[in-house]
C-alpha cells in the first residue's frame, strides 16, 4: 500500500516537472533575497570592523579630541609628563588611486617608533628599524605596502604610486612592501597605505594635529591616572566603543533593507502557497480516490507535506547558493551607499556567516510549511466522496471568499493600528505585513465582485468569448484568487516604493532650493560625497571675498561631533538676517529662534530631534574642546541632508568653543549678471596650486540629487526582484491554470471555438486577472506608500516627507500588472491552440 | 690612550646606523621583511653626506660640549654602574642615549613638525647579583617634536620621560631618571677627578685616513647614590658610575668581527679599561688597547702587546645560541696586573634590536703580588649577531 502511495506522490511533480520548478523558483527567489541583503549588509559591516579593529592593533584605549584632532604636543606631553610610553599616535585618511580601476586605498599615518606594541604587523621581525620603516622617515613621500595589496595595484619597491590626496595627484615612492602571509596583519595590510606621521600631516593638511592616540593600558588604575591627565577635549574611549557608535549609524539603513528584503519573502510565500494549493486542487481526485480506497487523512496530509516539504527544501537550497551569488552583485550597492553617506568602508569580498545562512534556511522552510498548512489540512481534512468533485472545492472557495475578505479587512484595521500606535521600526513592519496579508485576503472578494461588475460589459462588447473569460476567473477562483492576490501584492510594493522614493526626491529637491541659495560653494575635496569635514586651507576665504563679483560669504565649518551615541554632524556657519528664508522649521518660532540662536543655544536637525526625541526648550551635550556645554535647543529645522542628525551653532561662537577657526565650506553670493559657471573659473584660476572643490548651485544641487538617486539604486533592485518574484509566481500559477484545463478546451475546440478565438479566451483571462490584479494594488500601493512615507520613514530615519503623487508610477504598475498577466497566457495559449481536439479530449 | 678606544661604542650604533642609513639610501632597491642587514653592508654605505668629520683637536668646553653636536653623524652619551643597597646587595645598570643623524640629502622642507633630522635609541639595564636577575629595556624616537633630544644648558638628554640632566647651577652633577613599567632608576652622579680627553686631547684617532675619528671624553669615576626600583620595591643604592662620550661621522672598517670592552673600578682608586678587537680570522687586532687611570690621577696608556686576554669556559645564551666567554682573564704586563673578570649574573645579554652582551662584573686580581679587588662593567659583542 505505502509503497504505490508514495510512488503516486512522487509520480505527480514527475508528470508535471514545469509547475515543481516553479514552486522551486519561487522559494528559491525568496530565499535568495533575503539572504542575499543579509549576506551584504554582514560584510560591509565585517570589513569595517575587520579594518578598525586591525588598525586599533593592541591597544586598549584610544584618545580622541575635537574636530581638529589631538594637537601633536599633547603626544609629547603625553611621553614626556605622563610617562605614557605604550601610546602611539595615528592619522587616518583615504587616497584614491588615478589608475584604472580606480581604488581607496586608508592611509596610514603612524610613527614607526612606537608601533611594536600596537601593530607588530607593521615591523615583522618584533623591530621597528626592519622592513624599510626608517626609509618613511628619510624619504620623502615614501610609503609601505602590504603584498597583497601592492600585487593588486601593480607596484614594486623602487616604483611610485599615483594617487589622489585631498584633491591633489601625487606619486607616493613605495620604499618597501611587507609581506602580509600570517593571517593577522593581512587584514591591517588591505588596502592600507602605510607613511610616516609626517608625511601623512603633510598629505591630509593636518599641520599640527593628529586624529588620535591609541594606548595601552593594563589596569582600571592606570586608566585612572591616565584619565585625570587628559586635558578639556581630549577624551577616552575604547576602539570597541568607537567602532561600535560607527556602525550604529547604518542600523536604520539595514534594517529597511531587511524589511525589503522580508517583502520578498512574502511574496514567495505567496508563491508557495499558490502552487501547493494548486497542486492539491489539480489532484483532488486522485486524493480522493485514495481516501476511498482507504487511505487515511493523516497519511494524505504526510503524503502533501512530504512532496511540499521536498519543494521547500530544493528550494531553499538553491535559494542559498543564488542568495550568495546574488549579495556579491549587492555588495557594490551597500557599499558606495554606506560610503556615499556613512562612513568609508573597503569592501569588495563577501563574507558568508553561518547565521545569514540558517536564517534564510530557516525563513525558507518555514514560510513553505506555513504556505502549505492550508491545503495541505484541507486535502486531508475533505470527505472523500466532496473531494471527488473539483466543484465543490470551487463553490466551497466562493462561500467562504466573503469571510476571507472579512478576515483580510480585519488584518488590515489591525496592521493600521499596529502601525501607528507601535513603539519601533519591528512594529512599523509588522503593521505593514498585516496590512499587506489582509490586502491579499481581500482580493479574491473584490475579484469576484469586479467580476460581476464587468460582466453584462464584457457581453456586450467582448461578446461570448469575453463573457466566458470573466465567469472562468470567478469559477476558478481556488487559483485565480491567490495568483491575482499575489501579482496584485507585487504591484502595490512597486507602486509603494516608486511613490516613497518619488516623494523622497520631491522633497529633497524642493528642500535644496529653499536651503542651497549662494551661487558658488567652495569646499575641500572629500572622499564622503556627504561629509565635508576636510579643512580648507588658511586665507582662502579671505581672497575669495575680494575677488570681483562677491557680494558676500557665508561661512561653514563641518563637523563629525561624537555623543553618546552615534556620532552627528555639527555645522558651523554664519547666519544673517538674509539666511534666515533659508530654514524650515519643525518645531519652534522664527521671531524667538534666532535670537536665541545667536545668544547662547543650537539649533538641530528633525532627524536627530525625532531619534532621541527632543523638542525646543530641551538641552544637547556638546563635547566641545573647552569642556562639555549643555546647550539649549532652540529651533529643529528639516534637513534631508543626513540622517545621523545635524546640531548647528553660529560659527564665532563654534571658534570659542572648539578653539578651532578653521572653515570647511563656503557659499559665495555674488552680483546678479555675474556667470556663476564663469566665477567657478575665476576661483580655480585664482587658486591654481590649492586642492579646492568649486561648484556651482546648479551643479551641487545635481551633485545632491545624484546621490540621492544612487541611495535608492539597492531600493529599486529589491522591488525589481520582488516584482520578478511576481512575475514566476504569476507565470507559474496561470500556466498551471490553464494547461489543467486542457480538457475543457478540447471540449470548446470541439464544438466550434477556433485557435484564434481559444487565444483571445486564454489572453482575455490573464489580462483580466492582471488587471484586477493592477487595480486593487492602487489603493494598497498608495496606503503602503502612505505607511512608508509617514511611519516607516519618520520612525527609521526621522524625515518628514511632502507626498508626491505621481500618475505615471501608477499607470507603470497598472501596465506591469497586466503584460504580466498577458505574458503568463501566451505559453499555455499557444500550447492548447496547438493541440487538436481529440489530443486535447483524451488528457487525464 | 689608544686611538681605537671609541670603536666598542660605535659597534652598537653601526648595527643601530645600519638600519637606518641603509633603509634610508636602500630600502627602495632592497626587498623588505629579510630582517636586517649584516654589519658590512650597513658599513658600505653610511649616513655621512653632508656631516662634518672630525679632523684635528678641538678646544673642549664644558657644559657646552656635554649637549649634543648635530653637525657630526653620530653621538652617545653612555652610563653603566655597579651599585649596593644598605645590606650590602649588588646590583649594576646601563643606560645608555644614541643619536644618529638621518641622511641629509633626503630632508625635506620641515611641513611637520614630525620631520626629522636625528633618530634616538636608549637602553635601560638593571642587573640584580642577589636575585640573578637582568632587565633591559630600549627605546626609539625621532628627535622630532622634542620626543627625544639633547641640550647643553642646561643639560638634559631625554627619550620621552627617560632623562640624565643637570641642574644650571651644578653642571658637574647629572641625574639619571628611567622608569619603564616595573623597573626604575633615579640617581645622582657625582664626577670625581678630572675629565679624560681621550686620544689626542679628545681627538681620537681611528685609523690613518684623514677624519676616521672622533671626538671623545669620558668621567670614569662618578660618585652615585639614588634609588633603583624593581617591581613594587624601591631600594635605596650607592655606588660608582662611569660615563662615555662621543661624537664623530665616520665609516669603520669590516675587518673585526666584535669587541670585548672592560671598564673597571679598582677599590684602590684606579680606573681601567681595555678592549680587544676581534677579527675576523679570530686574532686579536693590533689596534686593541686600553688605559689606566692611576691613583694620583696620572693616565697609563696600553697597547695591545701590553695586554694578554684569555676567555675562560663558556656561556650560551639560551635567547640568540650565541658562545659567549664565560668569565675573562686579563694580564697587563706593564703593571704586573692580573685580573680574573667574572660577571655577577651570567645572562646579561640585551634581548633588543641589536644583540649584544653588556652587565656588572665583579673583578679579582694581583698588582705585584699584592690582591686587589673591584668592579666594573663588560661589554662583549659580535658574538650572538655572527651569521
Amino acid at each position: 500500500m505505502i509503497p504505490i502511495l508514495w510512488k503516486s506522490t512522487l509520480r505527480w511533480p514527475l508528470r508535471r516537472p514545469w509547475q515543481a520548478l516553479l514552486a522551486i523558483i519561487g522559494v528559491a527567489m525568496g530565499v535568495a533575497v533575503v539572504i542575499a541583503i543579509d549576506i551584504a549588509n554582514e560584510s560591509a559591516r565585517r570589513a569595517f570592523l575587520a579594518s578598525t579593529e586591525s588598525i586599533s592593533g593592541k591597544a586598549t584605549d584610544q584618545l580622541i579630541g575635537g574636530p581638529e584632532g589631538i594637537p601633536e604636543a599633547f603626544f609629547v606631553s603625553l611621553r614626556r609628563d605622563a610617562g605614557i610610553r605604550m601610546s602611539a599616535p595615528l592619522i587616518e585618511g583615504y587616497a584614491i588611486t588615478t589608475q584604472q580601476p580606480t581604488r581607496t586605498l586608508t592611509i596610514l599615518g603612524i610613527d614607526p617608533f612606537s608601533e611594536v606594541a600596537f601593530r607588530p604587523a607593521m615591523s615583522v621581525a618584533g623591530t621597528p628599524l626592519q622592513n624599510g620603516m626608517a626609509a618613511l622617515l628619510t624619504q620623502p613621500d615614501s610609503v609601505i605596502l602590504g603584498a597583497k595589496t601592492a600585487a593588486a595595484l601593480g607596484v614594486v619597491p623602487g616604483r611610485d604610486l599615483l594617487v589622489r590626496v585631498s584633491g591633489i595627484e601625487r606619486p607616493m615612492r613605495v620604499v618597501a612592501v611587507l609581506n602580509d602571509d600570517a593571517g593577522s596583519s593581512s587584514a591591517l595590510l588591505n588596502d592600507v597605505v602605510l607613511t610616516d606621521i609626517g608625511t601623512a600631516q603633510r598629505w591630509l593638511q593636518r599641520d599640527g594635529f593628529i586624529d588620535r592616540i591609541d594606548v595601552i593600558l593594563h589596569s582600571e588604575a592606570e586608566r585612572a591616572i591616565l584619565r585625570d591627565f587628559l586635558p578639556t577635549g581630549i577624551r577616552m574611549t575604547t576602539p570597541a566603543q568607537r567602532a561600535q557608535s560607527t556602525t550604529d549609524m547604518t542600523a536604520s539603513f539595514e534594517i529597511n533593507l531587511n524589511a525589503l528584503s522580508l517583502l520578498a519573502m512574502v511574496v514567495g510565500m505567496f508563491l508557495i502557497y499558490n502552487t501547493m494549493t494548486f497542486s492539491v486542487v489539480q489532484r483532488r481526485q486522485l486524493l480522493g480516490t485514495l481516501r476511498c480506497i482507504g487511505v487515511s487523512q493523516r497519511e494524505v496530509a504526510v503524503l502533501m507535506l512530504v512532496e511540499g516539504s521536498a519543494i521547500a527544501i530544493i528550494g531553499t537550497v538553491v535559494g542559498l547558493g543564488l542568495g550568495i551569488g546574488l549579495a556579491q552583485g549587492l555588495l557594490a550597492l551597500v557599499a558606495r551607499t554606506i560610503n556615499d553617506i556613512y562612513f568609508v568602508v573597503n569592501v569588495t569580498q563577501i563574507h558568508i556567516g553561518l547565521i545569514p545562512l540558517l536564517k534564510g534556511a530557516v525563513l525558507g522552510i518555514v514560510a513553505s510549511c506555513v504556505a502549505l498548512a492550508i491545503p495541505t489540512l484541507e486535502a486531508a481534512r475533505t470527505p472523500p466522496r466532496t473531494v471527488l468533485r473539483r466543484s465543490s472545492y470551487e463553490e466551497q472557495m466562493t462561500r467562504i471568499v466573503p469571510y476571507i475578505a472579512a478576515l483580510g479587512l480585519l488584518g488590515i484595521v489591525v496592521g493600521g493600528v499596529v502601525m501607528w500606535l507601535g513603539p519601533s521600526i519591528w512594529f512599523s513592519y509588522a503593521g505593514l505585513l498585516f496590512l499587506t496579508l489582509g490586502a491579499a485576503m481581500v482580493t479574491p472578494w473584490t475579484t469576484v465582485m469586479l467580476m460581476h461588475a464587468l460582466r453584462p460589459l464584457a457581453v456586450r462588447f467582448g461578446g461570448l468569448i469575453a463573457g466566458m473569460a470573466v465567469r472562468d476567473v470567478i469559477t476558478s477562483l481556488s487559483r485565480t484568487g491567490v495568483a491575482i492576490a499575489a501579482l496584485m501584492i507585487a504591484v502595490a510594493v512597486t507602486i509603494a516604493v516608486g511613490l516613497m522614493v518619488a516623494s523622497f526626491r520631491v522633497t529633497v529637491v524642493d528642500w535644496l532650493t529653499t536651503t542651497i541659495r549662494a551661487d558658488v560653494f567652495v569646499s575641500a575635496p572629500a572622499l564622503n560625497a556627504n561629509r565635508l569635514d576636510t579643512a580648507l586651507p588658511a586665507g582662502v576665504a579671505d581672497r575669495i571675498a575680494d575677488l570681483p563679483g562677491v557680494v558676500r560669504i557665508r561661512r561653514y565649518r563641518s563637523s563629525m561631533l561624537p555623543t553618546d551615541r552615534t556620532p552627528v554632524l555639527q555645522i558651523a556657519l554664519d547666519v544673517t538676517s538674509a539666511d534666515y528664508e533659508t530654514f524650515l522649521w519643525a518645531e519652534g518660532n522664527p521671531d524667538q529662534i534666532w535670537p536665541a540662536f545667536a545668544n547662547d543655544a543650537i539649533i538641530i536637525s528633525e532627524p536627530l530631534a525625532l531619534k532621541r526625541d527632543l523638542h525646543v526648550g530641551d538641552t544637547f551635550l556638546l563635547q566641545t574642546t573647552t569642556g562639555d556645554r549643555l546647550v539649549p535647543i532652540a529651533g529643529i529645522f528639516y534637513d534631508y541632508g543626513t540622517e545621523l542628525g545635524v546640531v548647528m551653532l553660529p560659527l564665532d561662537r563654534y571658534a570659542r568653543w572648539y578653539a578651532d577657526d578653521s572653515l570647511t565650506s563656503l557659499g559665495v553670493f555674488v552680483t546678479p549678471g555675474t556667470d556663476p559657471e564663469a566665477f567657478v573659473e575665476a576661483v580655480r584660476t585664482t587658486f591654481p596650486n590649492v586642492a579646492l572643490l568649486v561648484r556651482s548651485n546648479a551643479a551641487l544641487r545635481a551633485t545632491s540629487v545624484e546621490v540621492l538617486d544612487r541611495t535608492f539604486a539597492i531600493t529599486n533592485v529589491l522591488q525589481l526582484l520582488a516584482t520578478i518574484v511576481a512575475f514566476v509566481g504569476i507565470l507559474a500559477a496561470l500556466t498551471a491554470m490553464q494547461l489543467e484545463r486542457m480538457r475543457e478546451f478540447g471540449m470548446l475546440r470541439a464544438i466550434g471555438l477556433d485557435p484564434r478565438q481559444l487565444w483571445q479566451l486564454i489572453l482575455t483571462e490573464t489580462s483580466l486577472m492582471g488587471a484586477v490584479a493592477g487595480i486593487v494594488a492602487v489603493p494598497v500601493g498608495t496606503a503602503m506608500a502612505l505607511a512608508l512615507i509617514y511611519v516607516i520613514n519618520r520612525i527609521s530615519f526621522g524625515w518628514t516627507l511632502q507626498f508626491a503623487m505621481q500618475p505615471e508610477i501608477y499607470i507603470q504598475a497598472a501596465l506591469t500588472a497586466v503584460i504580466a498577466a498577458v505574458l503568463a497566457g501566451i505559453y499555455p495559449a499557444w500550447r492548447i491552440a496547438r493541440v487538436s481536439p481529440a489530443v486535447a479530449l483524451r488528457e487525464e | 690612550m689608544n686611538p681605537h678606544t671609541h670603536v666598542r661604542r660605535a659597534h652598537i650604533w653601526w648595527l643601530f646606523a645600519v638600519f637606518l642609513s641603509a633603509c634610508g639610501v636602500q630600502a627602495a632597491g632592497s626587498t623588505a621583511g629579510q630582517g636586517y642587514l649584516t654589519v658590512a653592508e650597513g658599513m658600505a654605505r653610511p649616513a655621512t653626506a653632508g656631516y662634518l668629520r672630525a679632523e684635528q683637536p678641538r678646544e673642549f668646553s664644558f657644559p657646552a660640549d656635554h649637549g649634543p653636536h648635530p653637525d657630526y653623524a653620530v653621538e652617545w652619551w653612555y652610563y653603566t654602574g655597579n651599585l649596593r643597597d644598605t645590606q650590602g646587595n649588588r646590583y649594576g645598570y646601563q643606560f645608555t642615549l644614541f643619536r644618529t643623524g638621518l641622511p641629509r640629502q633626503s630632508q625635506q622642507v620641515p611641513a611637520s613638525k614630525w620631520q626629522s633630522d636625528a633618530v634616538y635609541m636608549a637602553h635601560f639595564t638593571v642587573t640584580d647579583a642577589t636575585n640573578q636577575t637582568f632587565i633591559a629595556r630600549e627605546r626609539f624616537n625621532r628627535a622630532g617634536l622634542d620626543l627625544a633630544g639633547a641640550q647643553a644648558q642646561p643639560f638634559q638628554v631625554w627619550m620621552d620621560d627617560w632623562s640624565v640632566a643637570s641642574s644650571a647651577d651644578n653642571p658637574g652633577q647629572m641625574r639619571i631618571q628611567v622608569a619603564d613599567g616595573d623597573v626604575a632608576l633615579d640617581v645622582t652622579l657625582d664626577a670625581r677627578g678630572p675629565t679624560v680627553l681621550q686620544g689626542d686631547a679628545g681627538l681620537s684617532q681611528k685609523s690613518a685616513e684623514a677624519g676616521n675619528a672622533s671626538y671623545y671624553y669620558s668621567m670614569p669615576r662618578m660618585q652615585t647614590t639614588g634609588s633603583l626600583r624593581i617591581g613594587e620595591k624601591t631600594i635605596p643604592v650607592t655606588g660608582l658610575s662611569w660615563m662615555d662620550r662621543e661624537w664623530s661621522t665616520s665609516a669603520l672598517g669590516t675587518n673585526q668581527v666584535g669587541w670585548d670592552w672592560f671598564a673597571l673600578h679598582l677599590d684602590d682608586g684606579s680606573d681601567i679599561m681595555l678592549y680587544q678587537l676581534r677579527n675576523r680570522d679570530g686574532t686579536t687586532d693590533p689596534f686593541s688597547g686600553g688605559s689606566v687611570r692611576n691613583t694620583d690621577g696620572t693616565l697609563t696608556t696600553l697597547r695591545a702587546s701590553d695586554i694578554s686576554w684569555e676567555p675562560k669556559g663558556e656561556w650560551l645564551s639560551p635567547h640568540t645560541q650565541g658562545r659567549y666567554p664565560a668569565e675573562w682573564e686579563a694580564r697587563i704586563a706593564p703593571l704586573e696586573l692580573t685580573l680574573a673578570i667574572a660577571p655577577l649574573v651570567a645572562d646579561q645579554e640585551l634581548q633588543v634590536t641589536v644583540r649584544y652582551w653588556e652587565g656588572a662584573v665583579d673583578v679579582r686580581g694581583t698588582r705585584r703580588g699584592v690582591p686587589v679587588r673591584g668592579e666594573g662593567y663588560l661589554e662583549m659583542t659580535g658574538y650572538a649577531d655572527v651569521r
